[in-house]
């Protein structure tokens, strides 16, 4: 039997595009090494009755137009809106967080009372930038250097949004794209702990420091979210991330789409230069009129095709593609909820997303180690525990805590990691949320540590990037993976991308794998039911 | 301020609100700048009443205050601000609106001159960080003031009469003039100002005298008809004096997502106010250079923005040029 679309991989954006491919009658199947469905976007019960969110932990990028199309809601998928968050200090304050705006700035002005009101002006800076990237999201970026009609009018279209610009705006866009948010926070705020806060979003998946040019625009990637039109908000997936594949995988079978798990793709099959199906790791062969890989631009092109099938050039673009590994995570089963006494008694910052670095020089630090090949001896930590809003997850009183760890190499000083460096990896972790938490080491039932050597052989985002490859401006849009391929298609015909290696990016988006299956129906000649992208700014 | 305990109330209460909260019969309240406040008291159409035929009290804490001291103070405020300040004499007040760079509002508010070197700017939005970069090279000190500060704004054509009863004699103070007047052993601040386009004045205080003065200007008004009034009854009397207010009537620059949103006073025919000779002032330049092109743009702005706030159903802002317009037939008024 012959498939008219094999995707490798069943991560969120692999079953965005099978999704899309289905719905327009496609014949398609997943393949997927792990024995679960998700990829990074994954739940499983690793502690009994409780559901973890392994991998990603937050959903704001998810596109609500792919939610729509989809009728992921039908399938099961629910978003909750999270309150709260805290930077908790060195000597024993803290900075916390409100949804409600004038809460929020009275919090401000308790550390500044000038950038309480500079976020105003700030918060205005970044919406804008955000109303300029998001309808970038959900179209295919131009090649540059083609002359075909279609991708002429895409940069017609570019050279349009940033022509409404005036020229102050479009000086100052730039110049985010490039800066670092250390620079950027610095026009804005004074207060050490607010502007701690504030850099996270720059950091987070990224090998770079706060104080590297190019890690503003990461934050600007984090930003540009939204739940229910609120836009910049983070929020849950109830019943944890591994939600949104489920009800990706039940949308997909609902339009007679296949998944087969536990068998990897050992090789892509290709014949006369064309893709035909794979070769999976136990011999069997899947054939489908296409290919479309959803693993990373080098696990893919690098592991998985012939080198001898690939123009040279391309070769060696993919393997300069940047895809440095700078995080790990914890998760952890608690038998209660944990207590901060820095926090006053029933205020709801629990609720949100808890931090231990209370300046950027200290996040530039923990940068420090891992450019040593060490992972932070003081790391950085986004602590969320999702059980504060979704009961779904533990039994009745018992919490499940997430904690992103950065930084962690992808080696450790040129060598794998071994167990014993995870441990310690671990307990570092732990130790730092224990130093802010009396008694949370009691509370711990279950940890999962996952360092980038996990991420890699489990997920197999290579060297356990999360976003398959940097988020810095030399890898976005058209340069995203490379030059000359950024419309999800490969230099072997019938061999595509759908994962976060292509544009836009990483994180829980979805948007490459809808992107991805608008250009092979574009190709076909089908319709997918897909609808345009809409604004909500 | 500052208390560990922003979630139990995120909104604050003013220094009135024992008194406002006891009077708030509907408990209809809404937030305005971080605070809880009236919207209605128990019947907006005899507030609105008391604000054109008796006295009213409208609580004025929340609105946003800054002072300006120092050497510098005057030639500071003259290049913030679009009006003169040289001419605001010691004891006078200032309607007034500054702008950004591209000569697009920030707000408007009133300037009220304490001293030689010492100012208070009372606004609608929050602008400390605007207000300390531009006083880069001048020898001024900007703080915000608006928690130290307590204000009621009495407003009415018994207003005056109302304030003799309680023993403040203020016959002799002229609009946009204000005087100092002793009260239970401290001093009170009374300025013939208001936003509602009657009689009226503003009462400033230190939060420790809010209640006292509350209870004993509630006495002394009671035969004068005083009565304490919402937000939506100011808001009738405001819109038919033709007052803005940033963010309802125009967005300010520094909140605009849009880059065509924000409005330059030329636009919001608070032209008038602009001093072209007093030198140079932020915003100068841009709105020098609107002033030339007025014909096309300028014009066509305020046109668009009449006649949407027309169908709004607020506002009364007119085409570039008139001073304060006249009013639109006023929305909802008392039958």
């Amino acid at each position: 039997m012959s498939f008219d679309a094999v995707i490798v991989g069943a991560g969120h954006n692999g079953l965005v595009t099978a999704c899309y491919l289905a719905r327009s009658g496609m014949k398609v199947c997943v393949v997927e090494k792990n024995d679960w469905i998700g990829g990074a976007a994954v739940s499983r019960e690793l502690y009994p009755g409780f559901t973890y969110s392994n991998r990603s932990y937050v959903r704001s990028l998810f596109r609500p137009e792919i939610m729509r199309d989809l009728e992921l809601a039908r399938h099961g998928l629910q978003i909750l809106p999270y309150e709260g968050g805290a930077v908790f200090q060195q000597d024993g304050g803290y900075l916390g967080m409100f949804r409600d705006h004038d809460a929020n700035r009275r919090e401000f002005a308790r550390h500044s009372r000038r950038d309480a009101e500079a976020y105003d002006l700030y918060a205005r800076d970044i919406l804008r930038f955000c109303r300029f990237i998001r309808p970038m999201l959900m179209r295919t970026p131009p090649d540059p250097s083609s002359f075909r009609p279609r991708n002429l009018s895409e940069l017609l279209w570019l050279g349009k949004q940033m022509g409404a610009l005036s020229e102050g705006l479009r000086a100052r866009m730039v110049q985010f794209w490039t800066m670092s948010i250390a620079d950027f926070l610095d026009e804005y705020f004074e207060s050490p702990v607010i502007k701690g806060y504030l850099a996270v979003s720059a950091i987070i998946g990224t090998a770079l420091g706060p104080m590297s040019p190019g890690s503003a625009y990461v934050l600007l990637h984090h930003y540009m979210g939204d739940v229910d039109g609120n836009v910049g908000a983070w929020g849950f997936a109830r019943g944890g991330m591994g939600a949104i594949t489920k009800a990706l995988t039940a949308s997909l079978r609902a339009s007679g789409g296949e998944v087969r798990v536990g068998q990897g793709v050992e090789r892509i099959l290709v014949r006369s230069g064309r893709a035909v199906g794979v070769a999976l790791a136990n011999g069997d062969e899947v054939h489908g009129a296409r290919v479309i890989s959803n693993m990373d631009v080098k696990r893919t092109f690098l592991r998985h095709v012939e080198e001898a099938e690939l123009p040279e050039e391309f070769v060696k673009r993919v393997k300069a593609f940047k895809i440095r590994g700078s995080s790990g995570k914890l998760n952890i089963a608690l038998d209660s909820a944990p207590v901060f006494p820095a926090l006053p008694d029933g205020a709801p910052n629990i609720k949100g997303d808890l931090h231990f670095t209370d300046s950027v020089e200290r996040m530039e630090r923990g940068y420090d180690d891992w450019k040593a090949g060490q992972f932070s001896r003081d790391p950085f930590q986004d602590v969320m525990i999702p059980t504060m809003i979704d009961p779904t997850m533990t039994p009745p009183g018992k919490h499940f805590m997430s904690c992103f760890v950065q930084y962690a190499p992808p080696k450790i000083a040129g060598r794998e990691w071994t167990d014993a460096d995870r441990d310690a990896f671990r307990d570092t972790c732990l130790d730092q949320i224990a130093a802010y938490s009396p008694g949370f080491r009691d509370r711990v039932l279950h940890v999962e540590v996952r360092t980038p050597r996990e991420l890699e052989a489990e997920v197999g985002l290579t060297e356990g990037n999360i976003f398959q490859g940097e988020l810095t401006f030399d890898q976005l849009l058209f340069n995203r993976p490379v030059p000359g391929y950024a419309q999800y298609r490969s230099p072997i015909k019938g061999l595509w991308m759908c994962g976060s290696s292509t544009h836009p990016g990483g994180g829980v988006m979805g948007a490459p794998g809808r992107n991805a299956a608008a250009e092979v129906l574009r190709e076909a000649g089908r319709k997918g039911g897909m609808s345009d992208a809409y604004a909500v700014l | 301020m500052n208390d560990l305990t922003h979630f139990r109330s995120p909104l604050m209460r003013t220094p009135f609100h024992a008194r406002t909260s006891a009077a708030n019969l509907l408990n209809r309240w809404g937030p305005w700048g971080g605070y809880m406040t009236a919207l209605c008291f128990g019947d907006m159409d005899m507030e609105y009443t008391a604000i054109r035929n008796a006295a009213s009290v409208y609580d004025l804490c929340p609105m946003v205050k800054y002072r300006i001291t120092g050497p510098d103070a005057a030639g500071y405020l003259n290049r913030l601000t679009l009006r003169d300040v040289a001419r605001l004499a010691v004891g006078a007040v200032q309607y007034t609106a500054w702008v950004d760079d591209a000569g697009k509002l920030l707000d408007d508010g009133t300037l009220f001159r304490h001293g030689p070197d010492d100012y208070l700017i009372c606004c609608q939005e929050r602008h400390l960080p605007w207000l300390l970069d531009s006083a880069l090279g001048f020898d001024v000190a900007v703080a915000e003031v608006t928690e130290d500060i307590a204000a009621l704004s009495l407003q009415g054509p018994c207003s005056a009469s109302a304030l003799g009863a309680a023993g403040f004699d203020v016959s002799a103070l002229k609009p946009f003039r204000m005087m100092t007047l002793p009260f239970q052993g401290g001093e009170i601040t009374i300025s013939r100002t208001g936003f509602t386009g009657d009689l009226g004045y503003e009462l400033w205080m230190t939060p420790e005298q809010a209640l006292p003065l509350w209870d004993h200007l509630f006495a002394a008004g009671a035969p004068f008809g005083i009565r304490p009034i919402g937000s939506d009854a100011l808001d009738l009397a405001r819109i038919e004096a033709g007052f803005i207010i940033a963010g309802t009537d125009f967005v300010p620059a520094h909140h605009a997502l849009r880059e065509d949103r924000p409005r330059s006073p030329l636009e919001m025919g608070l032209g008038w106010m602009i001093d072209w000779e007093k030198g140079p002032f932020t915003g100068r330049r841009a709105l020098l250079a609107e002033k030339a092109n007025k014909g096309r743009t300028g014009c066509c702005w305020a046109w668009t923005f009449r006649a949407m706030s027309a169908l709004r159903g607020r506002s009364s802002i007119t085409a570039s040029g008139s001073k304060r317009g006249s009013s639109p037939p006023p929305p909802g008024r008392p039958r």
